[in-house]
């Protein structure tokens, strides 16, 4: 009987020295792997342009049919993305979404992306689904998300294999640049509301690390 | 479909598979006889083999060089093979080559999803490109019509809509531009693309070259719930494949139906849907409640509705009430009104806003429809448009005439305004607004008096037709040159021409028989068509164009003070007490009130289905409309009626419900409800269900298939008809029931012409009453003139 | 202005005639020949007055059949076996189409006879249509020959002024109407279907065969097609008759032929020759021996269209069997001579330039792969190319050639193929070095 107590004791004090297995959270948190795939995250370009060109390929892989979109037409007046074509609603339905990363992986341009963020309680349900506005990321940050955690940097010195790149988008590169010109700079001028930057300040698809 | 003659057949084997094709086939199509894919650019079924997208490669054997599938015939004893190495590569090449100056904007484009170019490469090209210098650019994308963009690096310069607009449209329109690499698309500025047709290149187009500003970004294919249906704008009855996103119907493409609309569609039918999709259609049923209209709910309505009718007719008796129908609805709900009225109120004031039709005449036994078909217009050697004018308000058959005119068919124009087939036809006559009759009149006292009458029913009747002699004797070309402004000596040719003919269609508006002269002009066009020949056979016949997409079968299902449904008059004894057993009650003989007189005071409640009646009424008969005691509107949209109503009752557009159409060559067809009915809304056949059973009627329909295999059990014109029956295709009344399939699925059978016979003796009845057989051969003639 | 008459005539009076006769441009150099009065005192129209009085229609076919003369565009078909094809009886009224569209790169005959004598190729036009029972013919001018068609329209004014052409000509009861039509610019309207289109209002697309001209041709007609040269021999097989003419030439292509020899060349010019004739004694007794005592590097012994021959195939005797056997084809008889110095990237990249911006567009692997071609090669001439875009160079032409709706493209493919099979080490010289072997762009590594 009393060798059970001292045994169990043993164990007790054994574990005594160590750091505890739970965290104290919310006013700590635990580090999160590099692929972690939390809530959804709409990225940008460096000139301040949107990624999504609005081409429903997230909602068609979506297993859960969690993501509705609304497509419309870039103007000069009001141009959103690059090329022709933007969303203009962009709604993810968290409550539906299984964070499987489908969408993430239809992505023609790399415009969505599961971000490391997995704080969601609301306290309506219709709160959890999440509007363009909110998906979005800010004016002025042009992340790429965890797409560099899953995309292998290219190596240094990969050659170039466009000789005939012209300096605006013309279908030869992977479907990224294809639908939205990527990120090589619009050949027209870019007009959105509140943005000073310089069009021509824009980073070139090769120099990425 | 008839067996192919055995010396007719062609036997070859593809693949090491036998197939027998019929002489003349393509190996494409044999290819396709046996389900092997061979991959098509410029090659449209519909058209000539180009043999220019040169993607169609097969290997035939003791041939040198790949042959084309598109443009090779196939012989006795052909060897093909659609798998070799060098067939492979072949394709490969082309479709690497077509890739080379084709951007990959595929997630931008609209046809992705629905592309050829997408499928083919996926299922017969390359898996990547070696092309890695500059592609070809040009400024995207540019409109050639007010409908239609064009993406000119997108184009594979198939040729198929240049194409389309030269031979089946025969319009101007899309052309080939420059040449080599910078072949382009595009439109002489001096001849604008605008044709009634131009939607068809949007959707023959391979690629996403050619798209509709109408669908321009609005969804992709994945996104579409796809229903094939009927559409429900005209009285061709194009079949389609209505495409719906969420709520919303983007489009309608064509369903090929060789017999109806060949497989192509026009452009109202494809882009035309804001009224489907409006906002300002109607969520709630309304009751007038201190003056105002204002929400209720489908129970109080209907209770309201059903109580205030009752209560009327049992005041002031069964002829207080009436209804008018729609031309709009589908048959079933056309089928329910009348019976609401008849069995469920016991009246027969039931009319539709057309009114009366001629053929509702005493004695009727079948209506004025179109004897002949709208296929049966490419078997025609002449075709007389008379009043009408198909491309605006009937563009498929217009585009069918177009098909005639490339068979040979002459086209005689005789219209009061100027028609977009004048330039094709071979006789242009233009006359005043409003004489159409006088000129029918005209055209049948040439051909009796100058004894042109031809064919049997002409020699066996010489009284009759002396008598028809003797009723537009003074109908001359040369009177009514006068008061009809036309020309004399053409239309006295015109009439020579139709009596010469070897099979003519004499076409007209059914509009034209409401003007002040036309009240006789389908019994004079019929009486023209019978004693020139031009009758009872494919290629030859008359009838009238019919104005909505269900006008026939609004009249078909009794939507007439007269008639009962199946043309039978509420007079005749035995149809009322046969129809009576079926429906549980006892049907009043006299007939009721027409269109106008109820509309004129005549009834004290009026219910009024999909009918817009204020719109079309003189101010002074406006004050009859406020006077109603009750008034109830069944409507998708708050109309100028329903604004008037004490009642309104909230219904849905033809994508929302299942039911049937008939069109103006009597075809009946399927119509398949594409989505969710619009919440608040009710299909009229369910309100009319719910109101009857307000009234305490013991109606149990559960779907529209059990009102439509009633109709096929009571109504003779439809006879076997039921949903199952009625297949993908739809059957031209008078229909039977025909053999059942190996599958055991029911079919009808259906009359592609009508026959003298037909109108003789009546359809022979195979439910519960058929016609009566009173109407003599004579009758029919001197009929025109009863009236 | 070389282009002018009397300069043609100049440079025709220096040919010389050596021991080899000339049939067809026998009077090329007599002054005005282009004129009615001094074609006819040459003997100009006897030919026809002869066929229509002494030799029923049927029997010129036979004789020119036994003359074997074969078509002189390019395919060298039979002329007689070609009439052969026309239905004796059809519902259509028979057409004959005299094609001048002479376009082909370093072919230059057709524009002679048209602006030397144009009366030849009218004299011949009738008695194709006369062999052939055809009552209505076109003369097919290029549109960039404005001379050429201006004195083609000329001559035959004068000739149904003469009543050579018209109703009952020679009183024989034979009647003609001979239509002028100018093209609109394009070398595919030299293919005889896209000449058709192109004669019938259309734009100048090939058609679809079969059905071939001779049974439904021009305006749902049966039509025979044949070129300027053809025609214009029919006066000299019926003046010679066929037994003479055969005499000229060898076993299967007989008798001579105009051989337009181009390129770097003392003498380049028009010279007609008896078919057999060695290639060497039309460029070094005729055309001098190339330009500057240079060597010669190449020889394109038939129009832009056919494949290069080398210096050691300088023996080949110029008929249709021997060319062919060297590897190349005889085609329309425009010899292109290249000396040491010349790029043979930048002249095939030439010559690919042509047929990509005369590529009709109609079918695909002509339209798209002419146009690869000319990237792919533009980038190798400019020092920019890869060692294995030769490879890529002929995969590409592997899928047009054959695959194609008509002979353009084919066309486009033989002189890169053939340049690449003998030339490649010029070819990977530009991949190397970036520039050029030969030449003035040359650059060595």
């Amino acid at each position: 009987m009393a060798m059970d107590i001292i045994k169990g004791l043993n164990t007790t004090l054994r574990e005594l020295g160590k750091k505890p297995t739970t965290v104290s959270y919310p006013e700590e948190k635990r580090p999160l792997p590099a692929r972690f795939r939390g809530r959804h995250v709409l990225h940008r370009y460096e000139n301040g342009l949107e990624r999504c060109v609005g081409c429903f390929l997230c909602a068609g892989a979506c297993p859960a049919d969690a993501i509705y979109i609304e497509a419309a037409e870039n103007s000069e007046e009001q141009r959103v993305s690059p090329g022709e074509r933007y969303a203009r609603v962009f709604d993810v339905n968290l409550l539906r979404c299984i964070f499987c990363g489908y969408c993430e992986q239809a992505c023609p341009t790399g415009a969505i992306t599961l971000e490391r963020i997995y704080e969601l309680s609301v306290t309506h349900p219709e709160d959890l689904v999440y509007h363009k506005e909110q998906l979005l990321e800010p004016l002025g940050s042009a992340t790429r998300g965890s797409l560099d955690a899953w995309v292998a940097p290219a190596p240094d010195q990969t050659p170039t294999p466009l000789p005939g790149r012209q300096g605006f988008f013309d279908g030869l590169e992977a479907s990224a640049a294809a639908v939205g010109q990527g990120d090589l700079p619009a050949e027209t001028e870019i007009m959105i509301a509140g943005d000073t930057g310089d069009p021509h300040d824009t980073g070139v698809a090769g120099e990425e690390k | 479909m008839a067996e192919q003659p055995r010396e007719d057949l062609v036997n070859l084997t593809i693949d090491g598979r036998p197939v027998s094709v019929p002489k003349g086939s393509l190996i494409w199509a044999a290819a396709r006889k046996l389900g092997i894919e061979i991959p098509i650019y410029c090659y449209h079924p519909k058209m000539e083999p180009l043999g220019a997208c040169r993607m169609c490669f097969v290997a035939v054997e003791k041939m040198p060089k790949l042959a084309t599938a598109c443009t090779t015939v196939v012989t006795e004893g052909m060897v093909v093979r659609t798998d070799t190495p060098a067939v492979k590569k072949g394709r490969q090449g082309t479709l690497e080559f077509l890739l080379i100056n084709h951007p990959l904007d595929c997630p931008v484009c609209d046809k992705g999803g629905e592309c050829d170019l997408q499928d083919f490469t996926l299922r017969h090209g390359p898996g990547g490109s070696r092309f890695d210098v500059s592609k070809r650019h040009f400024a995207k994308p540019i409109p050639v019509s007010e409908q239609i963009l064009l993406d000119r690096e997108r184009c594979i310069a198939c040729q198929r809509c240049a194409r389309f607009c030269q031979s089946v449209a025969m319009e101007d329109g899309l052309a080939m531009q420059e040449r080599g690499f910078r072949t382009e698309v595009g439109v002489d500025p001096a001849a604008p693309f605008d044709s009634i047709f131009s939607g068809n290149v949007v959707e023959m187009c391979p690629v996403g070259a050619l798209t509709a500003k109408s669908y321009r970004f609005v969804s992709r294919p994945w996104e579409l719930k796809k229903t094939g249906s009927v559409c429900g704008l005209c009285s061709v009855g194009c079949n389609v494949r209505v495409d719906v996103r969420v709520d919303k119907v983007l489009r309608q493409y064509s369903r090929p139906n060789d017999d109806v609309d060949d497989g192509w569609l026009c452009d109202r039918g494809r882009w035309e849907l804001d009224a489907i999709n409006s906002q300002e259609r109607l969520r709630t049923p309304l009751i007038r409640k201190d003056g105002l209209l204002q929400p209720a709910s489908w129970d109080e309505a209907m209770r309201l509705v059903a109580g205030r009718l009752r209560e009327i007719a049992e005041r002031d008796g069964p002829g207080a009430v009436g209804g008018i129908g729609s031309t709009h609805t589908t048959n079933e709900e056309a089928y329910l009104f009348q019976k609401l009225l008849r069995a469920g109120l016991g009246t027969n004031n039931v009319d539709h806003h057309h009114g009366r039709f001629p053929a509702a005449a005493p004695g009727a036994v079948l209506p004025w429809a179109w004897t002949d078909s709208i296929a049966g217009l490419e078997r025609a050697s002449d075709i007389l448009i008379l009043g009408a004018d198909p491309y605006h308000r009937q563009p498929i058959v217009d585009l069918r005439i177009r098909k005639a005119i490339r068979a040979g068919a002459r086209v005689h124009i005789v219209t009061p305004e100027p028609n977009r087939l004048d330039r094709l036809a071979a006789t242009v006559l233009r006359y005043t607004p409003g004489h159409t009759g006088e000129i029918a009149r005209a055209l049948l006292n040439v051909v009796t008096a100058e004894g042109l009458t031809r064919g049997e029913f002409a020699a066996q009747r010489a009284a009759t037709v002396e008598a028809r002699r003797a009723s537009v004797a003074n109908d001359t070309p040369e009177q009514v040159a006068e008061t009809a402004g036309i020309e004399s000596a053409a239309l006295r040719a015109l009439a020579r021409d139709l009596a010469g003919a070897e099979a003519a269609v004499i076409l007209y508006d059914e509009m034209a028989t409401r003007e002040p002269s036309g009240a006789t002009l389908a019994a004079d066009l019929l009486d023209l068509a019978l004693l020139t020949g031009n009758f009872g056979r494919p290629g030859a016949g008359v009838g009238p164009l019919m104005e909505d997409n269900n006008s026939l079968g609004a009249r078909d299902m009794g939507l007439l003070p007269d008639t009962l449904p199946g043309y039978r008059l509420v007079a005749d004894q035995d149809a009322r007490a046969a129809l009576g057993a079926v429906w549980g009650a006892t049907l009043v003989g006299e007939p009721g009130q027409t269109y106008e007189e109820m509309l004129g005071g005549g009834v004290k409640a009026l219910y009024v289905l999909g009918a817009d009646p204020a719109r079309h009424l003189a101010d002074a008969q406006l004050t009859h409309l406020n006077g109603f005691e009750f008034l109830v509107v069944q409507d998708m949209f708050l109309t100028e009626t329903a604004r008037r109503a004490d009642v309104v009752l909230p219904a849905v557009a033809y994508t929302e419900k299942d039911g049937s159409f008939t069109n103006t060559e009597r075809r009946v067809q399927r119509v398949r409800q594409a989505m969710q009915p619009l919440p608040g809304a009710k299909a009229d056949w369910e309100i009319l269900v719910g109101v009857a059973r307000a009234l305490g009627l013991s109606w149990r329909y559960l779907t529209p298939a059990e009102i439509l295999s009633e109709i096929g059990r009571t109504v003779p014109l439809y006879a076997g008809a039921s949903r199952r029956a009625l297949g993908e295709l739809g059957a031209c009344w008078p229909l039977s029931p025909g053999a059942r399939t190996p599958e055991g699925r029911p079919t009808v059978s259906g009359s592609p012409f009508l026959t003298w016979e037909m109108f003789e003796r009546g359809v022979a009845p195979s439910g519960v009453s058929g016609a009566t057989g009173a109407a003599g051969p004579e009758l029919a003639v001197a009929r025109g003139r009863e009236e | 202005m070389a282009d002018t008459l009397d300069t043609v005539i100049t440079e025709g009076k220096a040919l010389p005639l050596g021991p080899y006769p000339r049939i067809v441009t026998k009077d090329f150099e007599v002054p005005g020949i282009d004129r009615i009065e001094v074609y006819r005192q040459h003997g100009g129209y006897a030919a026809l007055a002869k066929a229509l009085r002494d030799i029923p229609p049927d029997t010129l076919a036979e004789e020119v059949k036994k003359s074997g003369l074969r078509g002189r565009g390019g395919a060298g078909f039979a002329t007689g076996v070609k009439w052969g094809f026309l239905p004796k009886t059809a519902p259509k009224p028979r057409y004959l189409a005299v094609n001048c569209d002479e376009s082909e790169p370093g072919t230059f005959k057709d524009r002679m006879i048209m602006e030397v004598s144009p009366h030849l190729l009218v004299e011949g036009t009738i008695l194709a249509a006369y062999a052939t029972h055809v009552h209505h013919a076109f003369i097919y001018v290029r549109g960039e020959l404005a001379f050429a068609g201006r004195q083609v329209e000329r001559a035959v004014r004068e000739a149904y002024d003469a009543g050579l052409i018209g109703k009952d000509i020679l009183g024989s009861g034979f009647d003609l109407d001979v239509t002028v039509a100018r093209g609109a610019g394009a070398y595919i309207c030299g293919e005889e279907s896209a000449l058709m289109e192109s004669l019938e209002g259309k734009r100048g697309y090939p058609r679809l065969k079969p059905p071939f001209p001779a049974v439904v041709g021009l305006y749902g007609g049966p039509t025979v097609i044949n070129n300027a040269e053809t025609v214009s021999t029919l006066p000299a097989i019926v003046t010679l008759g066929a037994d003479a003419y055969t005499a000229y030439g060898t076993e299967k292509s007989k008798g001579t032929r105009i051989f337009c020899l181009s390129g770097h060349v003392e003498r380049p010019g028009n010279y007609e020759l008896p078919l057999g004739t060695p290639m060497r004694v039309l460029i070094e007794d005729f055309g001098g021996g190339v330009r500057g005592g240079k060597r010669l590097k190449a020889i394109i012994p038939g129009g832009s269209s056919t494949p290069f021959l080398l210096p050691e195939h300088l023996d080949t005797p110029l008929d249709f069997e021997s060319v062919a056997a060297a590897g190349s084809m005889l085609g329309s008889g425009g010899v292109i001579v290249l000396d040491e110095d010349t790029c043979i990237v930048a002249a095939v990249l030439r010559m690919s330039e042509f047929y990509r911006d005369e590529s009709c567009g109609k079918c695909t692997p002509c339209r798209e792969g002419t146009f690869w071609l000319v990237q792919l090669l533009e980038r190798l001439e400019h020092g920019e190319g890869k060692a294995s875009d030769l490879d890529l160079l002929n995969d590409i032409c592997d899928n047009i050639a054959g695959k194609v709706f008509c002979p353009l493209g084919d066309a486009a493919t033989s002189s890169i193929v053939s340049s690449i099979k003998l030339f490649r080490d010029e070819y990977l010289h530009h991949v190397r070095a970036h520039g050029c072997l030969v030449g003035p762009g040359a650059r060595k590594h």
